[in-house]
């Protein structure tokens, strides 16, 4: 890497800013502070940073207001911070374009693995024919899935869910992305379809589906495939 | 024609008169005309008021005139004598005949006043029947319609705004008779309701007054209301109604004034509870953090690894806590509005085993989740916290080591989740309040921390789900079972869907 990458942190509290940039720092990022909504939009044009990191509380604006407008023009990796109990405001914030959330209070590493992903993400995933993570490997040409060495036989719309989460992995998909997706934009309102697929793809994938090791349940907003780091990070806390 | 027939009967009877007299006549001609004529007219008077006693007297005089005082045949009258009983007998006939007709309407009037004072009786001793003060509008509306014979509709104010509360009569006000009265409500405590009276389409509106303040409007579903002569029964009959919605009214207030007291007691037990709680993950906190600042230095490598797991153990505990408080805060806010969608209770297990690894890392936590575990109807995010709560409070209160386990089961219609420990257990008594706010904080017996409001939480959100949790113990030390049963995504709606096929 010949030049550290650069991130922007848009929050108004000056102690998660503080925080942000130590752990960050440490991982060799660059690391940008904006207070404001509006400081924030402006160092986006001016420094053009790698990431941005996007608290939705602001003390001038809304933070959806500021993701709306960075959109506007701009297909740079967000990342939201968000709270408890808001899972309306992360679904709108990923259909407004945010990559991914996490939600406040969070632990360095997961805020880390989040960052990892979002930016390795970027030329990496989508042209690759095969996705492998753990014991799992899609091939992404001849639309085969290998768990431990061994072919998993899927359903067309299994197969359709799994490949889509691929080509996202590592980032949460919302219901509503998995739905318009594999049913198309009539069966948007229909959620059961997708928990019961959803369960039959997890009984063939996962050895136990309550305690998933690929595709995790983010409740209230949608799945996600864990890219290889956040597969590893799982793993270690798991055991 | 009906107005008619007392004319028709008062000819009649004079008629009938004349025939007596003139039967009579043909015996003896000494007979005072005006002692038969008299009765007739009396009873004319009587029967039928003053009008149809004039006509009497006056087809008396025809009859008299023509048939009996000479000469005969002729309305001519001869004698003076016969003239003077002629007009005698006028004055005393409509005299008596005014009489008549007085003592006929008063003795109607003392019968209908009779039978009102006996309706306004009875509905008061009915209204002081009514012990639970939410029916009495229902028995308002009732008594009302059974008395009037109208439809009638009673509208009270509820948070600031007019609803209808009751109606009888089998008729409805409409939208637009609701709007009037709302209006009609808002111009009330300006005593703008001279009339205290609005008419709105087929309804009539009243503001009911206790003394000056408006208690409610009553609608009752008439043109033309009341009576004329009825006016001051009705005015009555308010009156009465303002009493009973009086009643209510103050036994409302004080009912508030007692929730009032309650919520402040627990307000109170909340507040001593959080700084008594909020204390314990603080110290250690700040105690790791300065010791870590101070002598970094001195400390060995696992030392400082447990000092920054204090930090970390003591700051997730805040989390939760303050977690717990905001929850509880949505739910006396009534701020929780849950999402009904078909929930995977897999994915809400795996999600809240997730969120309780640390908590439950002593424990060997077993799940019986059969593959065929139906959808539920609810909302995922309440239900897995209302499952992190029961994952807590279970390894909070059993063995390390022990086993805590989490299964499903259907049943017709509904999906049970269950959390079986085998911890301390309950006792009857302990199990029958495990659900209330504070309980293990008002016992204040140094029990594993916790604010005591993981329970209370878990069930306000299964219930606002449309679910319900139970709890039950074999005793103390035989472990805990709480099982949440949950409606089921209904059937139909998946097979219309043709996912079950």
């Amino acid at each position: 890497m010949s030049r550290a990458r650069s991130i922007l942190v848009i929050d108004d509290e000056m102690q998660i800013r503080r925080f942000l940039r130590t752990g960050l720092s440490v991982q060799g990022y660059d690391v940008i502070e904006a207070e404001s909504g509006t400081e924030g939009l402006k160092a986006i044009t001016t420094i053009n940073p790698d990431l941005v990191i996007l608290d939705l509380q602001l003390g001038d604006m809304d933070g959806l207001d500021v993701l709306r407008r960075i959109r506007e023009w701009s297909w740079l990796p967000i990342l939201i911070l968000s709270v408890r109990s808001r899972e309306n405001e992360k679904v709108r914030a990923l259909e407004l374009g945010a990559d991914d959330y996490i939600t406040k209070p969070f632990g360095m590493p997961e805020l880390v693995a989040r960052v990892h992903a979002l930016l390795r993400r970027m030329p990496a995933v989508a042209g690759q024919p095969i996705f492998a993570v753990g014991q799992l490997s899609i091939d992404m040409v001849r639309r085969q899935v290998f768990l431990e060495g061994r072919e998993v036989k899927l359903s067309p719309k299994e197969y359709a869910l799994l490949q889509f989460l691929a080509r996202h992995a590592g980032k949460v998909v919302t219901h509503e992305q998995l739905l318009t997706e594999v049913w198309g934009r009539s069966h948007v309102e229909d959620g059961h379809y997708l928990r019961i697929f959803m369960r039959k793809l997890r009984q063939k994938m996962e050895r136990d589906p309550a305690r998933p090791r690929y595709i995790v349940t983010e409740l209230g907003v949608g799945y996600r495939l864990l890219a290889p780091d956040q597969f590893v990070a799982a793993e270690a806390e798991a055991s | 024609m009906q107005r008619l027939k007392p004319y028709i009967a008062t000819t009649l009877l004079i008629g009938v008169a004349s025939l007596a007299t003139y039967s009579v006549q043909q015996f003896t001609p000494a007979v005072a005309l005006s002692l038969v004529f008299m009765p007739a007219v009396l009873l004319s008077g009587m029967l039928w008021g003053v009008l149809p006693a004039f006509v009497a007297v006056l087809l008396t005089l025809a009859s008299s005139a023509y048939f009996f005082y000479a000469p005969i045949y002729s309305f001519a009258v001869d004698d003076p004598i016969q003239v003077v009983d002629l007009v005698i007998f006028c004055i005393i006939s409509l005299v008596v005949g005014v009489l008549a007709d007085w003592a006929r309407r008063s003795a109607k009037e003392t019968r209908e006043r009779e039978f009102r004072m006996g309706q306004l009786y009875e509905a008061s001793r009915r209204f002081a029947a009514v012990v639970d003060t939410d029916e009495l509008p229902g028995a308002i509306v009732q008594e009302l319609y059974a008395i009037l014979g109208k439809p009638c509709a009673l509208l009270l104010p509820r948070n600031d705004e007019l609803v209808q509360v009751a109606v009888a009569g089998g008729m409805q006000p409409g939208p637009a008779d609701i709007s009037k009265a709302r209006w009609l409500w808002q111009e009330a405590p300006l005593g703008r309701d001279k009339a205290r009276a609005g008419l709105s389409s087929d309804w009539l509106l009243r503001v009911i007054r206790h003394g000056q303040r408006p208690a409610g409007i009553l609608a009752v579903g008439a043109m033309r209301f009341p009576a004329p002569n009825e006016t001051a029964f009705v005015a009555a009959l308010f009156e009465l109604i303002a009493n009973v919605l009086e009643r209510m009214r103050l036994a409302e207030r004080v009912e508030s004034i007692r929730v009032d007291r309650k919520a402040d007691a627990l307000r109170d037990a909340i507040i001593n509870s959080i700084s008594h709680d909020f204390r314990t993950p603080l110290a250690s906190i700040l105690g790791s953090a300065t010791t870590l600042e101070k002598y970094i230095d001195l400390c060995t490598e696992q030392e400082r690894t447990e000092l920054l797991g204090m930090v970390r153990d003591g700051a997730q505990h805040l989390d939760r806590m303050i977690g717990r408080m905001f929850d509880l805060t949505r739910i006396r806010a009534g701020h929780l509005k849950p999402e009904r969608e078909a929930v995977d209770l897999v994915e809400v297990v795996e999600v809240a085993l997730r969120q309780t690894r640390q908590g439950l890392k002593q424990h060997r936590v077993e799940l019986r989740l059969p593959d065929e575990v139906p959808l539920a109807r609810g909302d995922a995010v309440l239900l897995q916290q209302a499952l992190v709560n029961i994952l807590e409070n279970a390894a909070k209160y059993s063995p390390a080591g022990s086993v805590v386990e989490i299964g499903a089961v259907s049943a017709p219609e509904q999906v049970r989740l269950y959390v079986r420990d085998a911890g301390r257990g309950l006792t009857p008594d302990q199990a029958e309040r495990i659900f209330d706010q504070f309980y293990r904080a008002a016992e204040g017996n140094g029990e594993p921390d916790g604010s005591g409001l993981g329970l209370t939480i878990a069930r306000a959100f299964i219930e606002v789900c449309g679910g319900h949790v139970t709890v039950a113990s074999a005793g103390p030390g035989q472990g805990t079972l709480i099982e949440v049963a949950l409606p089921r995504m209904t059937a139909a709606v998946l097979e219309r869907d043709g996912v079950v096929a």
